[in-house]
């Protein structure tokens, strides 16, 4: 399967790891996936990558009791390197100016670029601009033909050009979503919680 | 937070909140006993077989409905400037944070007893762990503790921002240049959710702001690492 169509490959650091790296959500089956879903793949740059950001946070302090956190062995090891890393972001990615892209030599004194090394800046993480902006032939055709009339498309073109649902609409998200939400107790004296019977773990009748 | 689809007020988690949500619903009560009066008037109007083309005058008609508009108006305000005062009141904070807004992240600051700054950005949705939720959970949450009157002081490093979390029934304006503040006092542990409610630019809708709230005892503890 084609990797980000960016020529640096992103790292896995921090915050238990993109999710394409190592430590991280089963993948959806890939195989049966349609011609279209190969596409969109290579148009957006990979599963999970149409919004691909930037190096996790760095979660330096916190009084958290709650939320189990998982996969401390690799943060352990990552937490020095992600450090460093994000000093650098802090400071503004070394200088907007002197920025060098993926997409080739610094743009003097023009739009920034929202992504840096195939990461977004992490006060920007959702940049309108197209994640890879290297494209084939073949995508490059089906680009200029989103330019004309949208009825020119057929069906398979059309899913293949349209952004890739976030991960969190998946009904196992939203199983775990709700599952969390009940946990936190969300609204819990008309709401969603009020709802929910804790003892017998169901919902009330 | 709300769940998807959700259409009412949050559960309240301040007492100021729950006094919003008392008069949320008797305002609401009025509005609604106006339209059905004046959707049943329409119909009559439209639906009546009556014509009468010689009135000149009706002062008894036009004394009630300007007197009575005027004592809804009365019933309406009263509850409100009672609560606004109420929200007013500074009753002696025990803790004061600033919170800054930036283009697009939040920054806050505990400088009460010694001095914690962080920063506290969306998480990217590529670094969400199952459950987690898109748009809305961050990095760094603001940890404070229950039953304590807290105040939070707000500002912008740049442009309109507005820190916002409607399960305390708060949004301050963040404004550069200026301090405003604003206090409340939780009285249930958890979670709570909120957003940037001013427009700050492309990224407005992606600096949520998340409070967790837990028991004095835990607060008093202090900040440990967690890796």
């Amino acid at each position: 399967m084609q990797e980000s169509l960016c020529s640096a490959s992103p790292q896995s650091v921090g915050r238990g790891a993109p999710r394409d790296a190592g430590c991280a959500l089963p993948r959806p089956a890939e195989a049966g996936r349609s011609h279209a879903g190969a596409a969109r793949e290579r148009l957006w740059g990979g599963p999970g990558a149409g919004a691909r950001t930037q190096v996790p946070p760095q979660r330096v302090l916190s009084w958290s009791l709650g939320r189990p956190r998982s996969r401390s062995h690799c943060r352990a090891r990552e937490m020095l390197p992600r450090a460093a890393w994000s000093l650098v972001l802090r400071k503004g990615g070394g200088g907007r100016r002197g920025m060098h892209s993926s997409e080739g030599t610094t743009r003097g004194g023009g739009k920034m670029s929202p992504y840096t090394n195939c990461y977004a800046q992490r006060y920007y993480p959702m940049p309108e601009e197209p994640f890879c902006t290297e494209l084939n032939a073949e995508q490059q055709a089906l680009k200029e033909k989103e330019k004309g009339s949208w009825t020119q498309l057929t069906h398979a073109e059309k899913v293949a050009l349209f952004p890739p649902k976030p991960i969190t609409l998946t009904d196992e998200w939203k199983a775990q979503q709700l599952q969390r939400m009940l946990d936190m107790k969300v609204n819990p004296v008309q709401g969603l919680a009020s709802r929910w019977d804790y003892e017998k773990k169901q919902w009330k009748k | 937070m709300a769940h998807a689809a959700q259409v009412g007020l949050q559960d309240a988690t301040s007492p100021i909140m729950e006094e919003l949500i008392i008069f949320h619903d008797h305002a609401l009560m009025i509005i609604f006993l106006i339209c059905f009066l004046v959707l049943y008037a329409l119909f009559l109007t439209l639906t009546t077989k009556l014509t009468n083309t010689s009135i000149s005058d009706a002062q008894e008609m036009e004394t009630v409905w300007t007197i009575l508009p005027a004592i809804i108006l009365v019933l309406i305000a009263l509850p409100s400037l009672r609560i606004l005062y109420m929200t007013d009141e500074v009753n002696d904070p025990s803790f004061t944070i600033k919170s800054i807004g930036h283009q697009w992240y939040w920054t806050y600051e505990y400088t009460d007893y010694g001095g914690l700054i962080f920063n506290s950005y969306m998480l990217p949705p590529l670094f969400l762990e199952p459950g987690d939720l898109r748009l809305l959970d961050v990095d760094n949450r603001v940890v404070l503790p229950v039953e304590a009157p807290v105040r939070m002081m707000i500002t912008s490093q740049d442009v309109l921002h507005s820190w916002a979390i409607p399960t305390l029934g708060l949004k301050t304006d963040a404004i550069p240049g200026r301090l405003n503040q604003t206090t409340f006092t939780a009285t249930r542990p958890g979670v709570y959710y909120g957003q940037c409610s001013e427009i700050c630019g492309a990224n407005h809708s992606f600096m949520p702001i998340v409070l967790e709230l837990i028991p004095l005892k835990i607060f008093e503890m202090g900040p440990v690492f967690t890796l």
